[in-house]
């Protein structure tokens, strides 16, 4: 009985110190983020709201897949109607694994490449087919008319 | 006395050298001697605050909750240190999120809290946490500086089988030049069976 006390105790505290340091840095947190995607996007966007890309023709799709481990969330881009390139903004996948999410290496064949001709990768099966996956849907949602623009 | 405890649990019963505990980042995050330092420090503040609150409520905790309440305060510490990094260091956070959200899974952390907060005063806990973590810090900087270095000539340092291989080469060293020491691993291995 002691020890049933103790431990909800120790749970409602911990609870109470969590809360209070996530409520405390969720600002900080949040716009932390929103440099970084806006880092990683830079060299296939310039800088600027959804509408402001719009008026330049520029369509910014975001997208969520589930890959090896947890959600991945994906910057489509077209400009005048092509795919322009695709861009992780956050990702929990193995580090090392997670090496072909960079611009420079796999990630950057989208846009490159006709769609139907990037491949998965072996030894990141998983992370690289979520990616062919929502990708492929996000460009069904384009021809089909569906724009961030709209 | 507290000159003596320093040296026997930083360096001659060294944490991960002679107990071999905590390698998984160890080998993991050593390629960067930055990344090191900081999983380093991070590990020492979450090991010496679960030390002192476990001490400190030593006599709340019966024995079925014991493993339950050690668990639920290191990954407090634990989860509030990588929501901290998140906010206050975004690069060190993309790059090495990972291994600050497993520092809960660090045995090293577990094995202090059981063998000596749970039955000790807060300044011996303390001073036993702190001790451990230096260890551990002077541990991981050895390698990761061990790593930089040769990797300027040799590029296999840099990658996971350099840290594999010259991880055991400084633990062939050490283990060498501190005869005693393998027989504290010895004794530390029979008392723990």
């Amino acid at each position: 009985m002691k020890g049933v006390l103790t431990l909800t105790v120790v749970c409602l505290i911990s609870a109470a110190c969590l809360a209070v340091v996530h409520h405390q840095t969720r600002e900080i947190r949040e716009a932390n983020r929103e440099s970084y995607e806006n880092r990683q996007l830079r060299d296939l966007v310039p800088a600027g709201s959804i509408e402001q890309l719009c008026d330049k023709r520029i369509e910014l799709y975001r997208t969520e897949e589930k890959g090896y481990g947890g959600t991945i969330v994906l910057a489509v881009v077209y400009t005048h109607g092509e795919l322009k390139g695709v861009r992780v903004l956050s990702h929990t996948e193995t580090p090392g694994f997670a090496d072909i999410l960079q611009p420079s290496d796999w990630i950057g064949n989208f846009g490159a490449q006709p769609l139907g001709h990037v491949d998965a990768v072996a030894r990141a099966t998983i992370t690289s087919k979520s990616i062919i996956k929502a990708v492929a849907r996000v460009d069904e949602m384009h021809k089909s008319g569906v724009s961030p623009c709209n | 006395m507290q000159l003596t405890a320093l040296y026997e649990t930083s360096f001659k019963r060294n944490i991960a050298w002679v107990q071999l505990l905590g390698l998984c980042p160890l080998l993991a995050v050593s390629n960067d001697l930055l990344h090191s330092m900081s999983l380093a420090l991070a590990s020492a503040i979450v090991l010496i605050g679960s030390a002192s609150i476990v001490s400190l409520i030593r006599s709340f905790i019966s024995d079925e909750v014991r493993l339950p309440v050690f668990v639920v305060v290191i990954s407090t510490f634990t989860t509030a240190i990588t929501i901290l990094i998140e906010s206050f260091s975004w690069d060190l956070y993309i790059a090495i999120a990972l291994y600050f959200q497993i520092i809960i899974t660090n045995c090293m952390i577990l094995g202090r809290l059981q063998s000596v907060a749970i039955k000790s005063r807060l300044s011996e806990a303390f001073s036993d946490a702190s001790f451990t973590a230096l260890g551990f810090f002077v541990a991981i900087t050895a390698l990761a500086a061990a790593r930089e270095l040769i990797g300027l000539f040799i590029p296999l340092a840099y990658e996971p089988v350099g840290a594999f291989i010259i991880a055991s080469l400084l633990l062939a060293v050490v283990q060498r030049t501190s005869s005693e020491s393998r027989k504290t691993a010895e004794d530390i291995r029979n008392s723990a069976v």
